[in-house]
């Protein structure tokens, strides 16, 4: 991959942080993955208050850097599962435009991320290999 | 001495992250505590697909 991204830093290769810059100041975000089954790991994707110390999942902040704070979380998928052992990795937003943003990191990124993974899409009560264009409620992406 | 032929398989692929050991862990925010709880329950509930029983 040879996008733009964020440097970005993790203690344990559960959890990542970086900053995003833009016109509504610095805004740190941070990516989580907590196992929730067997090799099946959610990922959270929040925003992080120091002010207030408080994590935000609900906000799209929109610091005008949607392109490269995507491409950093695609940049943090790849060292997560090259980490461990190769695992399954379930996405779903906390409100309904926050799973269109994760719809949109993929299918922004869709040739690299198509090549190196699987993506599954859950639609109409199945889940289904990833089509652009079409609505998700949720996702699940593995390492080929 | 013969050089040593790299194992494709186990050769270390590049990490791009910082390694930050001081990190301050959200691991057990509420939050995050409640996603991880709702997607198991999502998962619980519709089921898993194929390809994971298939990749285990």
């Amino acid at each position: 991959m040879n996008l733009p991204r964020y440097p970005y830093k993790t203690d344990n290769f559960l959890e990542y942080e970086f900053v995003s810059v833009g016109p509504k100041g610095h805004i740190k975000k941070i990516v989580q993955f907590t196992q929730i089954d067997v090799n099946i790991f959610n990922l959270s994707f929040y925003d992080f208050s120091e002010e207030i110390g408080e994590i935000n999942d609900l906000v799209v902040t929109n610091n005008n850097d949607r392109h490269k704070v995507l491409a950093t979380v695609a940049f943090v998928i790849q060292d997560f599962t090259q980490k461990n052992n190769r695992p399954w990795i379930f996405a779903k937003g906390s409100t309904r435009s926050r799973t269109r943003l994760y719809r949109m990191g993929i299918t922004n990124n869709w040739e690299e991320i198509n090549t190196e993974y699987v993506v599954l899409g859950f639609q109409d009560g199945g889940w289904q290999p990833f089509e652009l264009q079409k609505p998700y409620e949720a996702f699940l992406i593995h390492r080929r | 001495m013969p050089k040593m032929k790299k194992d494709k398989k186990t050769a270390t692929k590049k990490i791009n992250a910082i390694l930050d050991p001081s990190m301050r862990s959200h691991a057990n925010d509420p939050i995050v505590l409640k996603k991880a709880n709702d997607a198991k329950a999502f998962i619980d509930r519709v089921g898993l697909p194929k390809e994971y029983y298939d990749s285990q």
